[in-house]
């Protein structure tokens, strides 16, 4: 495939799967959105050749993770962006009643899982390869995220009272 | 969790690149990825033939591919400079925005400063049209230039940082980013460099008066030859009963870089905050003591010398060179940090020494 078209290919396919792990590691779209590039000039560098999509994609969320932990490791981040800034800095998109902001209030390891599992889909064993970890690592994190998200959405909304938290979005 | 799980995909459907934005960002990336090698094998000889015709029309269409004398030439005159030629680096990407275009041009610089130098033009060639030729009034209203996603300013201690413009020519205004920083500039990093409503300064009125409305965002590689040399020194002298000592020198080019301490002696202050709590004049008896009192200056094989202290630079100067001084707080001791951007191109070989308080440094 020609690098014109690779790069349609990419945009077309990933740009919103990488967009959406990045934010919700970020939890900003700016940012996430600068991840995306760094992440297609990457792959488009490197001229990888997966096996499938299936192995593109997965190698493309692990690159994301990557380079998200290093922007949350980076001196700018550590010493300049607590959640309440970024809040006010960047005019963040979360609502602080929405399912996002719940999720986002997450520590970075449970809402990272949450996402690849209840979003992309992703099976347990399968976030382990994304992200590196072993698999009873992903299944605790699993459990623990979905434990602290009961108790910051409150334990009625949890259960099933979805009309709570639809109200809370409106 | 069912249902959460559907709320929270129905809520993260929402966030998704707009049409537009996917087209910018393919149209981007295009644009700024070199080609890489997912292409289909062609004959060297052909290969060459395309590479130039690439080149070409490359140059057409973006007037970028200047050579490092050409493209600094708003900055250092206009005569050929080989020296410049050689540690100037090309590195043409454009954004336009608003009928404008701003080209990165080229950058030169080394461990401890960069200079680049873009060019700004309205696409149908007509000039941009300026109440008056003052350009040291000119400024962006915003720049924003880092590393991709990672502050430059909080990790390099970024001393001596901002646009000027410095020429207005052909219907093309010229401006530098200038970056003097205390830690040591990493190079090939990804930049990307944000400017943001150009703008004229009213002295009179003491507003901004908005020339041209746009934002120009440009990315690309920061990758230049570190055209200088950093020399260890660790010598001591003393000056008004203080012992200093030389910690090293940079040398380069473009421009000087010295750092030395005030052994025994911590400044006055400790923070930023505790600084707010002290007069002007007890902050200037550090800076008077630790840096004023301090000579700097360089002396050519000729046997000119050129004085590094910013309060030698000619008031008149409105482009080159800039200097300024850094103060940094330890538990026993100081750390002072100075730096002097030259007017013009001065290779290295055409220096004998560097003397900081009575220490001469030669220059091999």
């Amino acid at each position: 495939m020609e690098q014109k078209a690779y790069i349609e290919y990419l945009v077309k396919e990933y740009a919103d799967t990488i967009l959406r792990l990045s934010y919700t590691y970020l939890k900003n779209k700016a940012d996430a959105q600068d991840v995306c590039q760094t992440v297609f000039m990457k792959i488009l560098q490197k001229n990888r050749r997966f096996e499938n999509p299936s192995h593109e994609k997965s190698f493309l969320l692990r690159m994301t993770a990557n380079v998200c932990k290093d922007i949350l490791k980076s001196a700018y981040h550590t010493r300049t962006c607590s959640l309440e800034n970024c809040k006010e800095q960047n005019g963040t998109l979360m609502e602080e009643s929405s399912i996002l902001w719940a999720v986002a209030e997450l520590p970075e390891k449970y809402r990272t899982v949450i996402h690849l599992h209840y979003y992309e889909g992703y099976k347990a064993y399968e976030i382990g390869k994304i992200l590196k970890i072993p698999t009873p690592t992903v299944h605790t994190r699993l459990a623990r995220g979905r434990k602290k998200l009961k108790t910051i959405l409150g334990g009625e909304i949890y259960e099933g009272n979805t009309e709570t938290v639809s109200k809370r979005n409106g | 969790m069912k249902e959460i799980q559907k709320l929270y995909q129905k809520e993260m459907d929402k966030i998704c690149y707009k049409e537009e934005e996917k087209e910018k960002l393919t149209a981007k990336l295009q644009q700024e990825t070199p080609l890489s090698k997912r292409k289909i094998p062609v004959p060297k000889r052909t290969l060459v033939a395309v590479a130039m015709l690439i080149c070409t029309v490359s140059a057409c269409a973006y007037g970028v591919l200047h050579t490092g004398s050409e493209a600094f030439a708003p900055l250092y005159g206009t005569n050929e400079n080989i020296l410049l030629d050689e540690i100037g680096q090309p590195i043409g990407v454009s954004d336009t925005d608003n009928g404008i275009t701003v080209t990165a041009n080229a950058v030169v610089g080394d461990a401890n400063n960069v200079f680049m130098i873009y060019t700004m033009e309205k696409n149908d060639h007509s000039p941009i049209e300026l109440s008056e030729t003052d350009l040291s009034s000119l400024y962006f209203k915003d720049t924003d230039v880092r590393w991709y996603n990672r502050n430059i300013n909080v990790e390099l201690g970024v001393q001596n940082i901002g646009c000027r413009f410095v020429q207005q020519e052909n219907n093309r205004l010229s401006f530098i980013y200038v970056m003097h920083t205390q830690n040591p500039i990493p190079n090939e990093k990804w930049i990307k460099a944000k400017f943001t409503n150009l703008c004229r300064w009213d002295a009179a009125e003491k507003k901004d008066i908005p020339i041209i409305e746009g934002t120009w965002t440009l990315r690309y590689k920061l990758d230049y030859i570190d055209s200088g040399i950093t020399i260890p020194v660790e010598q001591t002298f003393t000056k008004g009963g203080i012992d200093f000592t030389v910690k090293n020198i940079t040398l380069s080019p473009i421009a000087a870089h010295v750092e030395y301490t005030a052994n025994d002696i911590p400044l006055t202050w400790k923070t930023a905050e505790e600084k707010e709590g002290f007069s002007e004049e007890e902050i200037q008896h550090d800076t008077t003591r630790f840096i004023k009192d301090i000579e700097w200056f360089l002396t050519k094989k000729d046997g000119t010398t050129l004085s590094l202290a910013v309060e030698d630079i000619p008031a008149s100067t409105d482009k080159i060179p800039t200097g300024g001084s850094h103060l940094s707080p330890e538990t026993t001791y100081s750390v002072i940090q100075r730096h002097f951007g030259f007017s013009s191109i001065i290779p290295l070989d055409e220096i004998a020494s560097i003397t900081v308080g009575n220490i001469v440094i030669d220059i091999p």
